[in-house]
């Protein structure tokens, strides 16, 4: 099996034209799984790679590797976005294991297309990010959102000959939500599917839009993890062992 | 040393040690590939440049009672270095750059710039407030407390001209991170000058602040000059254009205008103010 550094090449090589915004995070360790099958879905919704359309897929768990696997076949670039860190033999608020085994089995996948350097790109997202709640003591908080800052802006993906962004999620979450939004003020269209077919969608402002504050006061209620990402223990009030607990900086 | 002074010497430094740990902890843990050490490099020679600017300043123009004092100077560099790392903090909250988040997760060398001109601009200010005599440590505070008070106000200023933040994090725009970096750094320099001088009380202080009155026209400057390039960027063909030449004349300008605007003004009565002004105004 190929080791971390070389599955998160295949993921993100770096003569493609989007790896700059491809995390590390999920590969800095191995799955405990790796005879896992690969069923990767039909894309019913779309029928062939667009150089004017960029996607975001925003699916729970490892299903989002397998939709984006599906688009690679279409000739899409998969860039992962996940950022939230997992740990192996701990309870963690947000479930990363099945996401582990899914890219590293699907490098293997991957490997089989012949991609373009500047192949339309299908952003990777986790819709289950911000489940779970709150912090819970205790346990592993491993909760993160996404930010403005870790996609390319509307800027660039107009220089880039991009138009057109469809997301393929069940809802549109609030944290997507300031990206689209931004997206929309530059005239981009956004399209949103549930995976039959798209529609075209109006974006509604969401709260602390274009605040500069915004992104702090989002961290501040997640963990920091030192190594990069989001996951830290959250300190149990009954126990004094002191664990690493950095929430901002 | 007096009782308050130990207590807070003792604060300084597990701040400063703490968060100096931290800082490298990130720094050689998080992943980057080796195209990317050179992000690395420089975060981790800020503290190293922070420590000289602060112990050159302490050694050389501080009050007469700390210069040859080195329980003194210690507790000043501790009491520097918590100042920066926690106000890095603020850059965060009201500028929206993060060393974390831009510089080491999305390897952003536009925010790299801002952020180290952010650095140095917070280092300069509380070494400026150094500058002078005074009867305690709370007087540095309150005049740094001044000189960072302004030099938020004025980065605000900026990006309400200019949402010339938005453009480096989000963006990526590394012409205007250079240029609001250096802006950074310059009205540091500037307002770290107005924090300098002799105490004699809080009301004066301010007064005595209106020296930095220069980071006004110099935001303004560089209002005018970002939306400048606002608008070419909306000139697609434009856009392709390389604006490093022209962004690294406006960053030098504005360092420019801010050592002269140091010069315009040297401090009275302590002689060491005359021979470090000299090779600028010959006199």
């Amino acid at each position: 099996m190929r080791n971390n550094l070389e599955t998160y090449r295949i993921w993100a090589p770096d003569d493609a034209l989007w790896t700059q915004w491809a995390k590390p995070v999920l590969f800095a360790r191995q799955p405990s799984i790796t005879n896992h099958g690969l069923s990767l879905p039909d894309i019913e919704w779309l029928d062939y790679a667009d150089s004017r359309t960029m996607i975001i897929v925003d699916l729970p768990g490892s299903k989002g590797v397998y939709e984006a696997l599906a688009l690679a076949r279409l000739g899409y670039r998969p860039v992962p976005l996940y950022n939230g860190v997992g740990a192996q033999y701990s309870k963690t608020i947000v479930n990363v294991n099945d996401i582990i085994t899914a890219l590293f089995v699907g490098a293997d996948e991957l490997t089989k297309h012949t991609l373009r350097t500047d192949a339309p790109p299908v952003f990777m997202l986790d819709s289950n990010r911000m489940a779970g709640g709150g912090k819970q003591p205790g346990a592993y908080d491993n909760r993160w959102c996404v930010f403005p800052q870790d996609m390319p802006s509307a800027a660039y993906l107009i220089k880039a000959g991009i138009n057109r962004v469809i997301v393929r999620s069940e809802t549109i979450q609030n944290d997507l939500a300031h990206i689209l939004c931004r997206y929309q003020k530059e005239s981009l269209s956004i399209y949103h599917s549930l995976g039959k077919e798209t529609k075209l969608i109006s974006g509604v402002k969401p709260s602390n839009f274009m605040s500069l504050a915004y992104r702090f006061k989002v961290i501040f209620g997640l963990t920091r993890n030192a190594t990069g990402g989001f996951g830290g223990w959250v300190p149990d009030p009954t126990q004094t062992t002191y664990r690493g607990y950095h929430r901002y900086g | 040393m007096d009782n308050l002074e130990v207590l807070v010497f003792m604060a300084s430094i597990y701040c400063a040690c703490r968060l100096i740990y931290l800082w490298y902890k990130r720094i050689i843990f998080t992943w980057l590939s080796e195209k990317d050490n050179g992000i690395k490099l420089t975060l981790a020679l800020l503290p190293a440049a922070a420590f000289a600017i602060i112990l050159y300043t302490l050694k050389v123009l501080a009050s007469f009672d700390v210069v040859n004092d080195p329980y003194y100077i210690l507790f000043y560099i501790f009491l520097g270095l918590s100042w920066v790392f926690v106000n890095l903090l603020l850059v965060f909250i009201f500028f929206d750059l993060s060393w974390i988040d831009d510089v080491l997760g999305n390897r952003n060398t536009a925010a790299l710039i801002a952020i180290t001109g952010a650095f140095l601009g917070l280092t300069i200010i509380y070494s400026g407030a150094n500058v002078g005599d005074g009867p305690g440590w709370w007087c540095v505070i309150y005049a740094a407390g001044l000189g960072l008070f302004a030099w938020i106000l004025v980065n605000l200023v900026l990006n309400w001209g200019s949402r010339a933040f938005e453009r480096i994090t989000v963006n990526r725009d590394i012409h205007c991170g250079i240029r609001v970096g250096a802006f950074l750094l310059a009205s540091g320099l500037i307002l770290g000058r107005a924090s300098a001088g002799d105490w004699t009380s809080f009301s004066m202080t301010v007064i005595e602040f209106l020296v930095g009155w220069p980071v006004l026209p110099l935001t303004l400057v560089a209002i005018l000059v970002e939306r400048y390039y606002i608008s070419k960027e909306k000139d697609w063909e434009r856009a392709r254009q390389n604006h490093w030449f022209g962004s690294i004349y406006w960053a030098v300008l504005y360092l420019l205008i801010a050592v002269f605007s140091i010069v315009l003004y040297p401090l009275p009565e302590n002689p060491i103010y005359g021979i470090i002004s000299l090779p600028f105004t010959g006199v």
